[in-house]
């Protein structure tokens, strides 16, 4: 077993992305359009693998960009749900920074443009061409925007930061001078998941930013259905789902190719003697790299017996803890959160369940994962299990399907593992359960379904300012909630700084000079201690 | 009145010309590199950066030097620079906790040496270091001091010329692609070791608006060192 597996893409050393690359069908596909010129949404679960894509494109374009010249322009929104404001630009105007910023780097690092300052001035005896201010001043906003939710009634001075189309003027002087087709922007992380207002005036950025010189692409959880008055999906951009069918014939063989990646040679050993039990592992994960990596560190040699309690251990509790840490996040969201795990838990999976165990008994060779919800089934249902699907416990399959009396609905199907967790051994009997898989075959949940949430949960309604309100709670806790130490605590106290939020607000110095015996060092363990209590509850 | 001295010079500066333009075809390998620099020269800049920055400055401009050689084609010097970059930069580190050395040092009555930057027991990359400023990492730190004792030796093969590392026709100042790719690999290693020893040295000490100064770069670069990554995210400004 190696040391520790690497369960993310930031885990890897940027040069051991193209190593770790899997090229499948699907993959050289989705890689193939995220470098073309059209814009791509791109759409997975957590761990599905879309950041490491995303960074296999840029790579593939830094390595070609001698010829072809597109320049890639990487960027992450993970840190924009701290941006808080009344002011309906502020967002806007943080994102264009970030993406000026971006650009500059990429360009420096293209070679096209050169630093000006230090060291680069010295040989040259101080005749480095400058580079212009606006662009500096750029970078020193988007601190300042990301400051802002602290104070959302401040006023920027945005007067600097320019608009969508002096940045898509700026990038076509560059691009016509320096012989560069394009620009090819990957926003990461794109857009937080419950900030619809965010969504919205992301994908009109989006939009906006389309032009012979810019091409943007975006890697979203799929969730994320708030587009915003201006975007068309199918006008604006092609939405591309990362989706490993277990039903095809390369699955498996694929999922192994992942996994030797990172194995040493005794868990490739291993590997190679337990050849089935290793499908079971890949079969429950449903496609999801990094849920297999994980349940593959937990099966120690994969062993029958290792594999049984390795899928019973992750998806009995392992991924249920993990959709429910987002009700603490998101406290707006518990209701819904809270409904999708009993929803599953108490009726879809005991349904499906006795439903394979019957035809298996039969001796019909038909087994199913999936399930069809009417049409006109409450939104809090629907949210429920869009919740269910950033997770990865649920995939949404094709809208307006048939179900019996000619109903339309849609489809969803069942993380695997989530299924055959419930199996006294997995191990054994999964394997036939998940060859026999048929999709014609679903369990049905009419409009009003009695496990739908109750009309009290369905009158639960997300604003963007509720959103705020999460916050504010978090900054209005006691400082007894940090990791204090008793001494610091009291001195804090002493000195009025009683919430999270104050302690937040004041600065270093403020602490050193207001509190006894705080220097700069018990100055900043207090400030991490509030910082980090924030940041738990936003980054998600 | 012919000057051949002059004639032979200008023929040298003519021939690295050539391989400049050849060498920067496509300069997207010169612009990483400035890249990198730059990304070390913004740690420079902030407050918790004392007096040895002396020893910084100095190797920041052993990498420009660095480059310009390797541009040039004259690629023994560029490696030469490059080995300085990578003993200036460790020791202004070492002088930021080692004061009266500094003070040595600069008065010119006591020289680096290399050993004692990467002791294992007292060096900047050491478990005892570590404990010290950045403790999440003391496990893992022998690795790091293992990779940068591996530059180190990889470039001083050639600066000292002991072994056949350099064939004569490629000490002439002519561009190669093999011997250009064998430069920028060391430069990405070293810089990489400079950037780790800077992080595990000053990271904790560095206050949140400088956090967010240094965040995105060091992240891109060294963020696949789960705790160097989790405390910039977790710390990189409010």
């Amino acid at each position: 077993m190696p040391d520790e597996f690497k369960f993310r893409t930031e885990d890897f050393r940027p040069e051991e992305i193209e190593n770790q690359y899997v090229s499948g069908v699907q993959e050289k596909e989705i890689v193939a359009l995220l470098k073309a010129p059209s814009p791509v949404i791109l759409e997975g679960s957590r761990g599905t693998g879309k950041s490491f894509l995303i960074r296999v494109a840029e790579l593939q374009l830094w390595n070609s960009f001698a010829s072809d010249k597109v320049l890639p322009v990487y960027l992450s929104f993970l840190r924009s749900s701290l941006i808080h404001t009344k002011d309906p630009d502020q967002f806007h105007h943080w994102m264009l920074a970030k993406l000026c910023v971006a650009t500059l780097k990429s360009l420096r690092k293209s070679g096209v443009a050169i630093p000006s300052a230090y060291p680069f001035n010295i040989l040259a005896g101080g005749e480095v061409p400058q580079s212009p201010d606006s662009l500096t001043r750029l970078e020193s906003l988007v601190s300042e925007y990301e400051l802002s939710y602290q104070d959302p009634e401040k006023a920027i001075e945005r007067g600097n930061v320019p608009d969508v189309q002096s940045y898509k003027d700026a990038v076509e002087e560059i691009c016509t001078t320096y012989g560069i087709q394009r620009v090819a922007v990957f926003f990461d992380e794109a857009i937080h998941i419950f900030r619809p207002e965010q969504q919205r005036q992301f994908f009109t950025l989006f939009r906006d930013l389309r032009s012979p010189y810019v091409n943007c692409n975006a890697a979203v959880y799929p969730g994320v259905t708030s587009f915003g008055p201006v975007f068309e999906l199918t006008h604006d951009a092609t939405r591309h789902r990362i989706v490993r069918d277990v039903s095809t014939s390369d699955y498996i063989e694929q999922m192994r190719e992942i996994a030797l990646k990172q194995a040493d040679e005794s868990l490739k050993e291993n590997i190679e003697r337990n050849r089935e039990n290793f499908s079971v592992l890949a079969y429950s994960a449903s496609g999801n790299p990094r849920i297999l990596l994980k349940t593959l560190a937990q099966a120690g040699r994969l062993r029958s017996s290792d594999v049984s309690e390795a899928i019973k251990g992750f998806y009995r509790t392992g991924i249920w803890t993990e959709h429910t840490a987002l009700a603490t996040s998101y406290i707006g969201q518990r209701v819904f959160i809270d409904w999708g795990r009993e929803f599953l838990e108490k009726t879809v999976l005991p349904e499906t369940k006795s439903k394979n165990d019957r035809r298996i008994k039969e001796g019909m060779k038909e087994t199913t994962c999936t399930f069809w919800i009417h049409r006109d089934a409450p939104e809090a249902a629907k949210h429920g299990l869009r919740l269910l699907e950033y997770t990865g416990i649920v995939l949404k399959g094709d809208d307006g399907i048939r179900g019996t009396r000619s109903e339309l609905g849609t489809r969803y199907t069942l993380n695997l593992g989530c299924l055959l967790s419930l199996e006294p051994s997995p191990a054994s009997t999964g394997l036939e359960i998940a060859k026999s898989l048929s999709i014609k075959r679903f369990t049905e949940f009419g409009a009003n379904n009695s496990a739908y949430p109750s009309q009290k949960d369905r009158d639960v309604v997300l604003t963007e300012a509720e959103s705020l309100t999460v916050l504010k709670a978090q900054l209005a806790k006691s400082i007894s909630e940090l990791d204090l130490t008793h001494f610091q605590f009291t001195s804090l106290i002493q000195a009025g700084y009683t919430s999270i939020g104050l302690v937040l607000k004041a600065r270093e110095w403020e602490l050193i000079q207001r509190l006894d015996y705080v220097g700069e060092k018990r100055a900043r363990r207090i400030k991490n201690a509030a910082n980090s209590a924030v940041l738990e509850y936003l980054s998600g | 009145m012919s000057n051949a001295t002059a004639e032979y010079y200008l023929k040298l500066n003519s021939n690295s010309r050539t391989s400049i333009v050849e060498s920067t075809a496509a300069p997207e390998r010169f612009g990483q590199a400035q890249a990198s620099i730059e990304e070390l020269v913004a740690w420079t800049k902030l407050r918790v950066f004392g007096p040895e920055n002396v020893a910084m400055s100095s190797a920041l401009n052993e990498a420009v030097t660095g480059l310009y050689l390797v541009a040039g084609g004259a690629y023994r010097p560029a490696l030469t620079a490059l080995r300085l970059f990578l003993e200036l930069s460790l020791a202004s580190i070492f002088f930021s906790a080692n004061r009266l050395e500094l003070a040595e040092w600069v008065a010119g009555n006591k020289d680096i040496f290399w050993s004692q930057l990467v002791d294992y027991d007292n060096g900047v990359l050491s478990t005892r270091y570590t404990k010290a400023f950045f403790p999440e990492l003391s496990i893992e730190i022998g690795s790091f001091n293992a990779k940068a004792r591996e530059t180190y030796r990889g470039l001083s093969e050639y600066v000292h010329g002991n072994k056949a590392t350099l064939a004569t026709t490629e000490e002439s100042l002519r561009y190669s692609a093999d011997l250009m790719t064998m430069w920028f690999d060391h430069f990405h290693s070293a810089t990489e070791t400079v950037l780790i020893a800077l992080s595990v040295r000053f990271l904790k000490e560095l206050d949140d608006d400088s956090i967010s100064t240094i965040a995105a770069a060091t992240r891109d670069r060294i963020g696949y060192i789960a705790p160097i990554r989790e405390y910039i995210e977790q710390n990189r400004g409010r």
